[in-house]
């Protein structure tokens, strides 16, 4: 064990004014600082099956700091790592690239046969109707619409790691696209013993993702 | 003083100051009170939110109150994730003078109390409008649980509670993205009698969004919070 008795702290730039709260331990940054971007869209990602590796870095660690990561390409690899019993959130958009928006995103960048019940609801066609879709499937996965077109998406991901002892893993997801289609659904993975460990793999069609991450809770 | 028992610090982001913790960290030398600090016992542990054996810092919002700012006024930039602008006004329209950047993410919730029925929301980004430049797509109850659907291209993002004249008091809260060329936006609204989905783009890519913009629609007592979230 290190103790560490810290009175002051600033950043090489001089800035001394980040507070301790000598009571609550809170620590409390200045005005005038930049929001805490950590661009990880260089990893040498391999894609589908990527196994748990020190790659991952380390978990969104407080709640001005945000992941971003983007890709030319349909299939983004999501690499932070995330704890248990916690809450995350996501927003992609993707623009260009082939029609036909299905949500999929691969929790650790694998696939669970059968373990992830979908509930949502999209709409369809011309009219305001929504339709009802009700799935078990080895992925989390919201149709945009039960057809086959629809670009240029925009959606948003809450998801809860689960306790590993009965608070199951979840999510919620809010996404649309220029198709005129749009998907509001829950999903729940349902093995419990399986640790979410990072975000995973999103691949779908549309080109130039790009993800913003963030922990809520 | 404090002192810290740290068992394994992260880094200490020198460009912004953020601090990224790792494992547990537990505030020791606190006082004896109620909620630690006994013999046998490990003191202020609870006062730091902990799982898994890795503490977030309690980082307090900062609520900036930007009141009811003229169109002219000056703009002020979200330069943290735990900063919000929080715009008021006692009648209809609302400037948001928050100023974004390119590659971001930002949301604003809304409420309004009294005034005009009929809830069209209507933000002008930037504060001016675009002839053409906005296709939104909705999806809107209209009486009952069935939706209807609307698919405009305007000088406006607009977004119909009802297409009629009806609702007050609403709520909503707007995400969107700032490019600097695709930007997108959603849209969740209620009020007193209808709810609405909506999502669009702006369609000019060239264009650069400075700043969010206006809210002018029907309804009085309009409240905003902005925050960055990305």
């Amino acid at each position: 064990m290190t103790t560490l008795k810290v009175t002051n702290l600033q950043t090489s730039a001089g800035v001394s004014n980040i507070a301790i709260n000598a009571n609550t331990g809170e620590v409390t940054l200045p005005n005038g600082l930049e929001p805490i971007i950590n661009d990880r869209s260089n990893l040498n990602a391999a894609g589908y099956g990527r196994a748990y590796t020190d790659e991952l870095g380390p978990p969104l660690m407080n709640f001005n700091e945000v992941h971003y990561y983007e890709t030319p390409g349909a299939s983004l690899l999501l690499y932070t790592r995330m704890l248990r019993d916690a809450f995350y959130e996501f927003t992609y958009t993707s623009s260009g690239g082939a029609e036909n928006t299905d949500f999929v995103l691969y929790p650790n960048g694998l696939t669970y046969g059968g373990q992830f019940q979908a509930v949502y609801r999209a709409t369809q066609g011309s009219n305001g109707s929504f339709d009802e879709a009700n799935q078990t499937l080895n992925h989390f996965y919201f149709d945009h619409q039960f057809g086959g077109d629809g670009n240029n998406s925009m959606g948003q991901m809450i998801m809860y790691t689960g306790n590993g002892t009965g608070a199951d893993k979840m999510c919620f997801y809010f996404g649309a696209d220029d198709g005129t289609n749009v998907s509001y659904g829950f999903n729940r993975w349902t093995n419990d013993s399986v640790e979410w460990t990072w975000v995973g793999l999103l691949t779908f069609n549309g080109d130039n993702k790009r993800c913003w991450i963030r922990r809520l809770g | 003083m404090s002192t810290l028992q740290v068992s394994r610090l992260g880094a200490l982001n020198t460009d912004s100051g953020g601090i990224l913790l790792s494992d547990r960290i537990q505030q020791v030398q606190e006082p004896p009170g109620p909620l630690g600090g006994g013999a046998g016992q490990n003191p202020g542990v609870n006062r730091l939110s902990a799982y898994d054996g890795v503490v977030i810092p309690n980082l307090r919002l900062n609520v900036i109150n930007r009141g009811d700012p003229a169109a002219g006024d000056a703009l002020v930039e979200l330069r943290t994730f735990d900063q919000v602008h929080y715009y008021q006004t006692a009648g209809a329209v609302l400037n948001l003078r928050t100023s974004v950047v390119p590659n971001a993410i930002y949301e604003f919730t809304y409420t309004s109390s009294g005034g005009a029925a009929n809830i069209d929301f209507v933000l002008n980004p930037n504060g001016a409008s675009y002839s053409n430049e906005f296709r939104d797509q909705y999806y809107y109850t209209v009486g009952g649980g069935g939706f209807s659907r609307t698919d405009q291209t305007l000088s406006t993002i607009y977004f119909d509670h009802l297409a009629g004249g009806t609702g007050v008091s609403p709520m909503g809260t707007f995400r969107f993205t700032t490019g600097p060329t695709n930007k997108y936006y959603t849209y969740k609204g209620s009020d007193n009698e209808n709810l609405v989905f909506g999502y669009g783009r702006w369609t000019n890519n060239s264009r650069t969004w400075d700043f969010v913009g206006q809210l002018n629609f029907n309804g009085d007592n309009k409240r905003c919070w902005i925050r960055r979230i990305g």
